[in-house]
């Protein structure tokens, strides 16, 4: 356990499972808030909601929607967008993939999973669907909203089911003057956790214990162990940390941004440009052929909204960046496996003439890797434009307007590398002729010159193009609008000669009586390429309703009652990811796989087999959403509060029917049908207490959000026992066998069911027979832990200001999440692996066996061990202090008197602390392999003219 | 002016939409991809698809493993080891293997699939050889070559049809390609299963078909694909299984109340012609190769009988082999020494399988004089280790090249190997029964030796097949003695003389086992003789000779295990996932 405090067990409570605490959170809050006054925190933004294709006001929209402003996301200093938003937003669950600079690109799910197939949700910016908002400044954003329920999505038809994040920029404002801001920013970032290796004397000791586990003879001598113990001499008894060797104890992340706002009644503009530098965690590398992993972008964005004549007005909006990465020649996954993996005693770093160390077996010295093979870059340029016209036609009938639009976004990515490989000394052992040991280095490859490497082009281009009709007028107490258009989408690959089409007619209609009742149908007719004729097109409506209930009589008296809206929706979504490409045509191809042997010669023919098997009927997965929600403003508008319940039936979810089809048919494989079903439900919660006024403010908040899934039918292969389905558990639940401790002798072994991974011996995993069959196998794994992303994802802040300071706190947790300890770093010695100091403590030993935390040494594979087991299957919940800003606002008379309008400086800190169940020293997130995740101090200025 | 041109945008877009004028918005371009009908326009293509006719129709690989389970294309062997071990010819030492659920007698229509047998993987071969049959008359080939080839895949799919029929009994018969739609299998895919005699029939005649068009030998560089012999071989072994205990008689292994399932599985009634039939139909196999291929003959080259007989299975292009697949070169699989060879001899990593010979098996060898050997051993007594040599050197030179035992060589001049079990008392030298297997992988010397090819018919086999069927319907004695003698003779063993019809049929059966020992014949013949019930054959006590080093090394007798039998084994059963979808009517007893 990492931290006995207070805090930590705050934390465990909260990772206690589900609704209950989430009530309990908000109560919390609630009453906490009484002595809480508030001053930063939005929830929303403004009074308008963000919704697909357009705006609505907060009285009239009815789908469940949570919304972040940019500036809110500016707290947190990290170059991806992405991970800005975790926590702060209900429904999102944001999952670190490590912080690797130009390479971080956590993944995102709206609402838990919905399907056992493909998860992706839709990412739309300014209107146009993109890959990654990775890219974006929080400085150019206006907000980021959460589309969750039907009445959100239906209108981006099959490809809105798993839920849109929305991303619109920023505008310009009406103002006498230009405003002109300033931000910069500085800090230093480094890892959350390093996983603790063994030095070589623990090593070489328990490598030694290991063998003699498996039966073998010692590796090391007592000398060579007492070598490794005294450490006198490094070349002979090297005891290499590669970590040290390797990594920086900071780098530093800058970025800065000006931008330029304002307008008139006839034009009005937004600017930003912006710049980002995010350097690795690489030392040494400032020689001239060599890289840090590092990552530069700059960005640019203009708005601008122009009113041509009295009734035509134009929207143009150019976003645009330039991405350039530049890193080692070598997969960052596997250079963080060398540095982790490669025993401490391997060979000095280098040799006593600074040369690079390195053997036959183990050729990669990550030091060698980082410094002597050159670099990659790869460069990319992303612009995105919009065009839009708005006609009025109040001449034909008032409020009524039509509108057109051209959207494009294109990348061009390429690559310039300047590699070469580079020689490395074995050093080898002798003895001399006088007995005496000698030691010589064996020169190994051969330095080469640099060669380049250009080219690697990448290019992907979408085009839309948008036309339509909007509409809204009110006639006395009916309130009417609506917005009909017709959209084309088309999305290539360079390369690949068929792109991504879809066509779309979609239409919203509003209306609203007295104020008080709202009521909301969206559709989307839309079809899309990848199916067969016939079967492109589908319709998908939702509807909704809204009661603004403090407006009714009855509530007029309640007068700590400022807001209170019930909302109410039900739809029809689809999901067109995961499904293979064309899949309604039957296509053949030549397998070099499947061919036969022919001839005295016995020569190779291949062969020619049916692919997939087509399935002309294949359709997207569709979804019926059913969502209640309440938004309230209480207590003088200090309190404001927005739960939503949803529930969701999905069908049509693909399965390979071939493992429960007739077998007569003849194919074994690919029979993609629409036939899974998964259920899902929950609910989210956001609330926030503020109170402005007098010198000391206070705010609070939170957010909880709880999604859980059930597959109801997964059309799996038939199997032995009936807990081996994964019908009836979440997506992505872990399956494994259940441990039950350590084999304690032979005769235990002898009295316990065979178990069939490898023969076993005293301190190996001993595991339930759930069968009671006498057999441990495969029909033994049974469904541990939760599933491998979390149910609960949460986050709460506060803040308080003083006169012009102000410290804001947010914390960010997830619970009902497992994770699977596998891989290098779990199996130590298998070839010749470093071993973690969480072994080195806790392993088996005949007299340690009371107490162990990790099973018996051994430098086999082991397969009895590393099976997926309730051992390695460990709670993932975890809780981290996100985010802290101390910050000064300069008094506005002094700023003024400089020509300012606004400065403040602050200091902000990421990620600085975690608290989790893991046991083990690794991140929770990324289980110490590959690229860290990373925390960081920051301190800045931001200026307003 | 600027209304109209918005009016008209809109209107473009709605009836682009509506009408489908510009439907060509979602079609897929043009591409390379290749479709049916350019597989068949193509001789070059046309020839690929065959060949993978032949990968999924042919017992590809050497059958120890099925590989790649769920997604594998490899058809059979016992799961990790060969179908021998789940008879009385062997055992594997490792209980990893399919032929541990068989011989504990816990497999079921469940978890079948995981011990041997996959249909699915039939029916794969079967659909590929349908959809060559259904198209190859549009290909560009002469007349002639269409003939031919088609002959090739109706010979395969008859093939495939054989395989699930040993096992299964009367089968659905796939003859043409199933159409699948995604969705649902639509009515036609789900066939019941047709009679054992209309099974019988449709292989008969498939075989009949494709010998019409079947060349007897081929250019050297095809060598391999499909003679007319291999035709007449599957007709014969097809007959001569049909003519049956198991198949051939009005009493069925277990009692069947639904005269519908009876002839699922079997004839409902004896009939002596079928002997006739197929000791015809052997004959043809034995006239054919001597009068008609030109090129097919037992082997009978190699000066010395051990070496001859261990030629059969290392070189891959004998005279002798009428249909065999797979390579022997050069490719790399670590399973294969691990599932195959002795742990001690060339496989190194952690729990080798070690195929071991049992002394059930051993004792059907004769010495090489043709008497047989003393086996009087009694439990619990400790013989001395040269006694074991001796009775072991004394046997049979198919003993000798089809059994690694202690104090043998591996291969020539690498050393005398010993395999004491309780001197070591580690798994390296575990085994049970006599001796590890070394027929088919003596040419084994390291990790990256590949399996040696597999052989489907050789043509010794009809010899004995003709004997039997000859035996059963009381034909003539000499030319019972003469197939028999032809087997015999070939590794020195002394000629047999007519004694009796039952005295012939246990010499027949002994010869049988002991000439294709391994070949994944006795697994299906102690079926078909309906013996597998009996003690020692798949059920009751295994025995072994376990040695003990030291300075004066014993060895004793030992029953390494006791097999379990239900008669409701003579047949599979179906894979209770197709049972589910409601066509297949399931064997008695599962």
């Amino acid at each position: 356990m990492k931290m006995k405090s207070g805090l930590y067990q705050a934390g465990s409570v909260i990772a206690m499972p589900r609704l209950r605490i989430g009530l309990l959170l908000c109560c919390g809050f609630l009453w906490n808030a009484a002595y809480a006054q508030s001053v930063q925190y939005d929830v929303n933004p403004d009074s308008s909601v963000r919704v697909a294709y357009g705006t609505l006001s907060k009285d009239q929209n009815n789908a469940a929607i949570s919304s972040v402003t940019g500036s809110e996301l500016k707290k947190t200093q990290t170059a991806t967008l992405t991970n800005a938003l975790a926590g702060k937003l209900t429904g999102l669950t944001v999952t670190n993939t490590g912080a690797a600079p130009g390479f971080d690109d956590p993944s995102v799910l709206i609402r838990g999973q919905h399907t056992s197939l493909n998860n992706g949700i839709l990412l739309i910016v300014d209107g146009i669907q993109v890959n990654s908002i990775s890219f974006l400044l929080p400085d150019e954003i206006e907000s980021v909203s959460v589309l969750k329920d039907a009445a959100a999505v239906a209108m981006y038809g099959a490809r809105g089911g798993n839920g849109v994040l929305l991303v619109t920029t920023k505008r310009g404002t009406i103002s006498d003057k230009p405003q002109i801001s300033l931000n910069m920013r500085y800090g230093m970032q480094s890892p959350t956790q390093l996983p603790k290796m063994a030095s070589s004397y623990d090593f070489a000791r328990l490598y030694n214990e290991a063998l003699q586990n498996d039966g073998l003879s010692a590796l090391y001598t007592d000398a060579q162990l007492e070598g490794y113990r005294q450490k006198k001499d490094p070349y002979r008894y090297p005891d290499v940390n590669w970590m040290d060797e390797i990594l920086r104890k900071q780098a530093p992340i800058q970025d800065y941004t000006v931008s330029f706002n304002g307008g008139n009644q006839t034009a009005k503009y937004f600017v930003m440009l912006g710049f980002l530098n995010n350097q690795g965690l690489y030392a040494h590398t400032d020689g001239e052929h060599n890289a840090n992993i590092g990552y530069n972008q700059l960005n640019l964005r203009a708005n601008l909204d122009v009113n041509l004549t009295k009734t035509l007005s134009a929207q143009v909006g150019i976003g645009g960046n330039i991405q350039d990465r530049k890193f080692p020649p070598v997969a960052t996954a596997t250079f963080w496996q060398n540095m982790l993996s490669y025993a401490p005693n391997l060979y000095p770093a280098t040799t006593p003439d600074g040369n690079i160390t390195g053997t036959a077996a183990f050729p990669s010295n990550p030091l060698g890797d980082l410094l002597k093979m050159g670099y990659q870059s790869r460069h990319d340029r992303n612009i995105q434009m919009n065009i839009r016209v708005t006609q009025q036609l109040d001449f034909m009938t008032k409020g009524l307007n039509v509108f057109g639009a051209v959207l494009f976004d294109n990348l061009l990515q390429n690559r310039y590398d300047k590699t070469r490989t580079y020689a490395y000394y074995e050093p080898i052992w002798t003895k001399g002729a006088s007995g005496q040991d000698s030691m010589y280095y064996l020169q190994r490859s051969l330095d080469t010159d640099l060669s380049v490497v250009t080219g690697g082009d990448y290019e992907n281009n979408r085009i839309i193009f948008q036309g339509g009709l909007d509409y809204g007028r009110r006639f006395g107490e009916h309130e009417l609008g609506g917005m009909v258009f017709f959209q084309q989408d088309k999305y290539t690959v360079l390369g690949n000669a068929s792109p991504f089409a879809m066509q779309n007619l979609a239409g919203r209609l509003t209306y609203g009586y007295k104020d008080k009742y709202f009521a909301e149908g969206v559709f989307s007719y839309s079809g899309l390429e990848n199916y067969a004729p016939g079967k492109r097109f589908g319709f998908f409506p939702a509807l909704s309703a809204g009661w603004l209930m403090h407006k009714e009589s009855f509530l007029q008296n309640a007068a700590w009652i400022n807001y209170l809206k019930l909302r109410a929706s039900a739809g029809s979504v689809g999901n067109d990811k995961g499904s293979p490409r064309f899949n309604y045509n039957q296509y053949w191809g030549v397998a070099s796989s499947q061919g036969y042997y022919f001839g005295t010669g016995q020569s190779w023919y291949n062969g020619l087999v049916q692919l997939a098997m087509a399935n002309p009927d294949i359709t997207w997965e569709r979804a019926m959403i059913y969502n209640l929600g309440v938004d309230a403003t209480l207590f003088n508008s200090r309190l404001s509060l927005t739960a939503d319940l949803f529930k969701e039936n999905r069908k049509d979810i693909l399965v390979d029917r071939s493992a429960t089809g007739s077998a007569l048919a003849g194919y074994t494989s690919g029979r993609m049908a629409n036939l899974g079903k998964v259920n899902s439900g929950g609910v989210e919660i956001a609330a926030t207490y503020r109170k402005d006024a007098g010198e000391v403010n206070y705010y609070l908040g939170g957010q909880f959000s709880y999604a859980h899934n059930i597959i109801k039918e997964s059309w799996e292969t038939p199997k032995k026992e009936a807990y081996s389905y994964r019908q009836g558990h979440p997506t992505g639940q872990y399956f494994g066998l259940e441990a039950i401790g350590y084999f304690k002798d032979e005769s235990d072994i002898a009295s316990s069911p065979l178990q069939t991974f490898s023969i076993v011996a005293p301190g190996d995993l001993k595991y339930k027979d759930q069968n009671n069959d006498g057999i441990i196998d495969v029909n033994d794994q049974i469904a541990i832990g939760k599933q491998n992303y979390p149910e609960i994802n949460y986050g709460f802040q506060t803040g308080v200001s003083y006169k012009n300071i102000y410290l804001d706190l947010f914390f960010q947790g997830v619970a009902d999440k497992s994770v699977y300890l596998s891989g290098y770093l779990f199996q130590p010695f298998i070839n010749n692996a470093n071993i973690l100091n969480w072994a080195v403590d806790g392993h088996w030993t005949p007299q340690t066996q009371a107490t162990a935390t990790y099973p018996r040494l051994t430098t086999q594979a082991n397969p009895n061990n590393y099976q997926a087991s309730t051992f390695w299957v460990r709670n993932a919940d975890f809780l981290r202090l996100r985010n802290v800003e101390l910050g000064y606002r300069l008094p506005v008379n002094l700023v003024k008197r400089v020509g300012m309008e606004q400065a403040k400086i602050f200091v902000s800190g990421m990620n600085l602390v975690t608290w989790d169940n893991l046991a083990v020293d690794v991140d929770p997130e990324m289980l110490g392999q590959g690229y860290p995740v990373l925390k960081s101090w920051s301190a800045g200025i931001m200026v307003k003219f | 002016m600027k209304q109209a041109i918005f009016n008209k945008l809109i209107v473009w877009s709605v009836a682009c939409l509506l009408l489908g004028s510009c439907n060509k918005y979602l079609e897929k371009p043009e591409s390379s991809d290749i479709k049916l009908e350019d597989v068949f326009a193509s001789k070059d293509r046309t020839e690929q698809f065959l060949w993978s006719v032949y990968r999924t129709c042919s017992i590809f690989e050497f059958p120890y493993y099925w590989a790649s389970g769920e997604n594998g294309y490899y058809h059979y062997g016992a799961t990790y080891t060969i179908v021998a071990a789940a008879d009385d010819e062997a055992d594997a030492y490792s209980n990893i293997t399919g032929a541990e659920a068989f011989n504990k007698g816990n497999w079921s229509s469940s978890d079948i699939y995981w011990y041997e047998f996959r249909s699915e993987f039939c029916y794969k071969g079967i659909r590929n050889a349908n959809i060559f049959i259904e198209n190859i008359d549009k290909s560009p080939f002469s007349d002639a070559e269409k003939a031919s080839m088609k002959a090739e895949a109706i010979f395969l799919r008859a093939l495939m049809h054989f395989d699930l029929m040993q096992r299964l009994g009367g089968i659905a018969i796939v003859d043409k390609v199933l159409k699948v739609s995604g969705a649902e299998d639509i009515p036609e895919v789900r066939i019941p299963r047709s009679t054992y005699a209309e099974t019988v029939n449709f292989i008969v005649n498939s075989c009949d078909e494709a010998a019409k068009s079947l060349p007897s030998s081929y250019e050297s560089k095809y060598r391999g694909r499909i003679v007319k012999g291999a035709a007449l071989a599957l007709k014969a072994r097809v007959l001569l299984y049909a003519a049956s205990p198991l198949f051939n008689t009005s009493q069925s292994y277990v009692p069947v109340g639904d005269p519908k399932l009876r002839e699922l599985i079997g004839y409902p009634s004896y009939d002596p012609n079928r002997w006739k039939l197929a000791a015809d139909a052997s004959k043809a196999v034995l006239d054919w190769a001597a009068n008609e291929s030109g090129w097919c003959e037992l082997y009978k080259g190699k000066s010395n009988a051990v070496d001859r007989y261990e030629e059969i299975f290392i070189n891959p292009s004998l005279n002798e082999i009428i249909l065999d697949a797979g390579l022997m070169g050069t490719s790399t699989n670590n399973y294969f020494v691990r599932f195959m060879t002795p742990g001690t001899v060339v496989y190194t990593g952690s729990d080798p399988v070690n195929i071991g010979v049992t002394l059930n098996f051993t004792k059907f060898y004769q010495k090489a004089d043709g008497t047989d050997q003393t086996w009087d051993e009694k439990e619990g007594v400790d013989y001395p280790y040269a006694q074991y040599r001796q009775k072991l050197k004394e046997l049979d030179p198919r003993f000798q090249a089809s059994v690694f035992y202690s104090g043998e060589e591996w291969a020539r001049g690498t050393g005398t190997v010993y395999h004491f079990y309780e001197q070591h008392g580690k798994l390296l030298d575990a085994y049970n029964g006599v001796g590890f297997l070394r027929k088919f992988v003596k040419g084994v010397s390291n990790a990256s030796n590949p399996p040696p090819k597999w052989i489907t018919f050789r043509l010794a086999e009809f010899y004995l097949n003709y004997a039997e069927a000859l035996n059963e319907m009381n034909g003539d004695g000499g030319q019972i003695t003469w197939a028999l003698n032809e087997v015999r003779r070939r590794v020195g063993m002394p000629d047999y003389t007519y004694t009796s019809q039952d005295d012939m049929r246990m010499k027949i059966r002994r010869e049988r086992g002991v000439e294709l020992a391994f070949e994944e014949h006795r697994y299906f013949d102690v079926r078909r003789w309906m013996i597998a019930g009996n003690e020692g054959v798949m059920k009751g006590g295994m025995y072994g000779l376990r040695l003990k080093g030291g300075t004066n090394p014993t060895y004793r007798l030992e029953k390494f295990e006791d097999r379990v039998w239900n008669d409701k084994m003579y047949l599979y059963p179906f894979r209770v996932s197709e049972i589910n979808l409601g066509y297949i009517q399931q064997n008695p007893g599962w």
